[in-house]
């Protein structure tokens, strides 16, 4: 008997004499605290991100209708002004985008993978209430007066140690969604026939894993030296430069890496036909992951040179190339199937077109001759990238709906709000990056608005139509919240085994034993047959 | 053969290394020549390598993504078919759904944070995060060795409770009598005295209203205890940050009066033994 094992005896005591009373399944409060169902966590992040982008989002317009007339519009004062920018910028990735996919991962890949759990269902747990209440201190401690350029040394110190534990949830979940499609996928549902949504996961967490460690390793260290003095990453406003590298390509593309996966799920199962070349589309999954590794310019701060090196290019250049490859095979399938208009095409489209905008823009501001270092147009390539995160991630809400939530969602304000993020994005992406070009930069301002006066009426309007389109997305999505009756286990002639499961799905995901999968498309293989 | 997961990993290995060596040779400020190229290549023992912890971070990636490649190569992907192989198995057994209710993983949570703030503010939280947190650990391992013990969930509830209440109950009443004595005291300090007078004669009254509430209703729903929890936890953090905003209430300076004689509190400070004071014991 291995030593992990229970002692006959023991299981005989506790059988016979411990009163063994069945306990129902809680529900309310302790059943969402208590959860280790990765629906539960999943619908958690989810949630609370959206709220976090609400917020995240008015700021964003703050500093848009700031940057109308820096010198009359004093929305944020000039003691503050540097806090509230950083605290947009992590908040947009940390608070809002990565756990908003992290949210749609944890209800879809066990799903598509065929498995009744994620892999380490407690420590998935876990990552979310760390990740939550780490971003609560995130923002206690700007309430304190801490942060970049914070005046309050404890604010300080609890902001760095807020962001690692953020950072450190987030590796968690990493792991468990890494595992979950590796080692829980159903029998004969090998990698290659894996869902692209599932594989693009993976690719994501795959790239989290290798680099939020390094920022991990790079917030211990600073809080080491700020709690001696502060001497060797500058004072508080020069934490803010160390960190750049997390929200600059091509470490930003890592947030985006899903934007593919749901594109090439959606499309191919909206157009009724199978995506090929399949491998084709792997490989672009997996190779826009390789080049989004930019955890190399942790030592790096924008005047250092090391944004100029030839390897920058190369990587800025390469990244549009399976941006574009994704979006020939979409186009591929547009030829060759019958296409529907769905919501969650519209979303994947739009999703695609402002992350190519983001890639492209990258791919010019590599280039060390026209001088981007610095100026609004590195917001601007980041606005993009995350934007087509954020609008893939309501997607893919939108399209999972009925596994996610209890109905499926409105389709027709779900099929406005994709084209109403599409048209604010590119409102709010494209006007940044005419002025950074322009030479105007976030960091040559004492405001931090940085962009042309006259542009900046553009960005305004840009950042309202992303308001709206954000509200749009959450009215659509609000029946899902609602439980309904004989909701439809596959709404969209699926091809994936997520909606083999019925909606919503019961605890174990799945009624009745799986067969074995013979090919990448196991239901459109069943519809044939038919 | 390869397979779709190893394949992945060895372009990950192999864009880490060339990556290295462009990225050092393109950051050693040196003419390109062969000292630039032969420096990245030897890892700096012959030629030169530009900046070291990009370079370091580089070849980093390329040596865990060229295991991690190996390793899953050699497990063909975690394929479900492999898996059973190496477990000798004609199928995997299927994953473990958490099908009952665990606090713990909020615990942990709640545990890291009170961690994280005490790195920022003060010990007390670090001390209180650690304790939780070493706890979790055990009660967290003791937990997922119950969960498995039998196919029964109803069984393996009762295991671990045989082996668990001997040590949480008489813990907890510690723990709970401690912290809570301990807590009201820094309260105490921190209130000005008509807030202490105030908490000194409320708290009582709380205590007794709480033992009447569990007399009259013994069985609370699980929601309630798992919300009185969630409101404990957030007080502990959102009391340990006003506490290091505030900050503790210093003893105010007693005044003294012209003469010298008297204090605030009127009471005569305690003069210098004179030489008459009677000595006993020595004879």
């Amino acid at each position: 008997m291995a030593v992990i094992d229970t002692p006959p005896e023991t299981v005989h005591a506790a059988s016979e004499s411990a009163t063994v009373i069945p306990r129902a399944q809680p529900t309310g409060l302790a059943g969402v605290l208590g959860s280790g169902d990765h629906k539960v966590l999943g619908r958690l992040f989810i949630i609370t991100s959206l709220l976090f982008g609400l917020a995240v989002v008015a700021l964003g317009q703050g500093f848009a209708v700031e940057g109308l007339a820096p010198k009359t519009l004093d929305v944020f004062s000039a003691d503050t002004v540097f806090q509230f920018f950083t605290f947009f910028r992590v908040a947009t990735v940390f608070l809002l985008a990565l756990p908003l996919v992290i949210g749609v991962a944890f209800v879809v890949v066990p799903l598509q993978v065929g498995a009744p759990a994620l892999a380490f269902p407690r420590a998935a747990a876990a990552s979310f209430w760390g990740w939550l209440l780490g971003s609560g201190l995130l923002i206690a401690s700007y309430a304190m007066n801490g942060g970049p350029g914070g005046g309050s040394t404890k604010g300080v110190n609890l902001w760095i140690a807020a962001l690692a534990l953020v950072v450190g949830a987030i590796v968690l979940a990493a792991v468990s969604l890494a595992t979950t499609v590796f080692a829980l996928r159903t029998p004969g549902l090998t990698l290659d026939r894996a869902p692209l949504f599932a594989w693009s996961v993976l690719v994501a967490s795959i790239m989290w894993l290798v680099t939020l460690p390094v920022l991990f390793g790079l917030l211990v260290l600073m809080y080491v030296d700020h709690r001696h003095g502060g001497t060797s990453f500058g004072a508080n406003a020069g934490l803010y430069s160390r960190l750049l590298w997390v929200f600059r390509n091509p470490q930003i593309y890592t947030v985006a890496i899903p934007v593919l996966g749901f594109a090439a799920d959606v499309l191919a199962t909206t157009a009724r036909t199978r995506i090929a070349p399949r491998f084709a589309a792997q490989g672009a999954i997996g190779a826009f992951g390789i080049v989004g590794f930019g955890s190399f310019f942790v030592a790096a701060t924008p005047d250092s040179g090391a944004y100029d090196a030839a390897i920058v290019m190369v990587i800025g250049l390469a990244a549009v190339l399976p941006v574009l490859a994704i979006g020939g095979l979409a186009g591929d399938l547009f030829r060759r199937g019958s296409f529907r208009l769905t919501a969650g095409a519209l979303y994947a489209v739009s999703s695609v077109l402002i992350l190519l905008l983001g890639v492209a823009a990258g791919a010019l501001g590599s280039l060390p001759r026209l001088d981007t270092a610095g100026t609004v147009f590195d917001l601007g390539v980041t606005n993009g990238v995350v934007l087509a995160s954020i609008i893939a991630s309501l997607g893919a809400v939108h399209w999972w709906a009925t596994k996610i939530g209890r109905q499926p969602a409105n389709e027709s304000i779900g099929r406005l709000a994709p084209l109403v993020l599409l048209l604010g994005s590119a409102a709010v992406v494209i006007p940044d990056l005419i002025s950074g070009l322009a030479g105007d930069g976030a960091e040559t301002r004492l405001d931090w608005t940085g962009g042309i006066q006259g542009l900046n009426v553009i960005v305004v309007v840009g950042a309202a139509l992303v308001g709206l389109g954000l509200l749009a997305a959450m009215v659509s999505l609000l029946p899902i919240l609602k439980a309904g009756t004989d909701v439809e286990a596959d709404p969209w002639e699926g091809q994936t085994l997520e909606w083999l499961a019925p909606s919503p799905p019961p605890l174990a995901n799945f009624v009745a034993p799986l067969p074995v999968v013979m090919s990448a498309e196991p239901l459109l293989d069943l519809r044939e047959e038919k | 053969m390869l397979k779709t997961g190893s394949k992945f990993l060895f372009a990950l290995a192999g864009f880490g290394f060339f990556a290295a060596v462009v990225y050092a040779a393109g950051t050693s400020h040196h003419t390109l020549g062969m000292d630039a190229i032969v420096g990245p290549l030897t890892f700096g023992y012959k030629g030169y390598v530009g900046e070291h912890s990009g370079y370091t971070i580089l070849m980093s990636l390329s040596a865990a993504a060229l295991f991690l490649g190996i390793f899953l190569s050699a497990l063909r992907d975690a394929d479900p078919e492999a898996e059973a192989q190496v477990l000798g198995l004609e199928t995997v057994p299927d994953a473990v759904v958490p099908n009952s209710v665990n606090y713990w993983p909020v615990v942990a949570g709640f545990s890291v944070a009170s961690i994280v703030v005490g790195l920022a503010i003060g010990s007390t939280m670090f001390v209180i995060g650690l304790v939780g947190l070493t706890v979790t650990t055990v009660e967290w391992a003791v937990r997922a060795w119950s969960d498995r013990a039998t196919g029964d969930v109803e069984v393996n509830r009762a295991i671990r409770n045989r082996l668990m209440y001997p040590v949480e109950i008489p813990g907890l009443a510690i723990l709970g009598v401690g912290g809570f004595v301990l807590a009201i005291s820094r309260i105490l300090l921190a209130l000005p005295k008509l807030g202490s007078y105030l908490v000194f004669g409320l708290v009582p009254v709380a205590i007794m209203a709480v033992g009447a509430l569990i007399v009259l209703k013994p069985k609370l729903s699980q929601s309630v205890i798992a919300g009185l929890l969630l409101a404990g936890g957030l007080a502990i953090l959102a009391g340990g940050i006003v506490a290091a905003t505030a900050g503790e209430q210093k003893p105010k300076e007693e005044h003294k009066t012209e003469s010298g004689s008297q204090g605030d509190s009127g009471l005569r400070p305690l003069g210098a033994p004179s030489a008459a004071v009677v000595e006993v014991g020595h004879r």
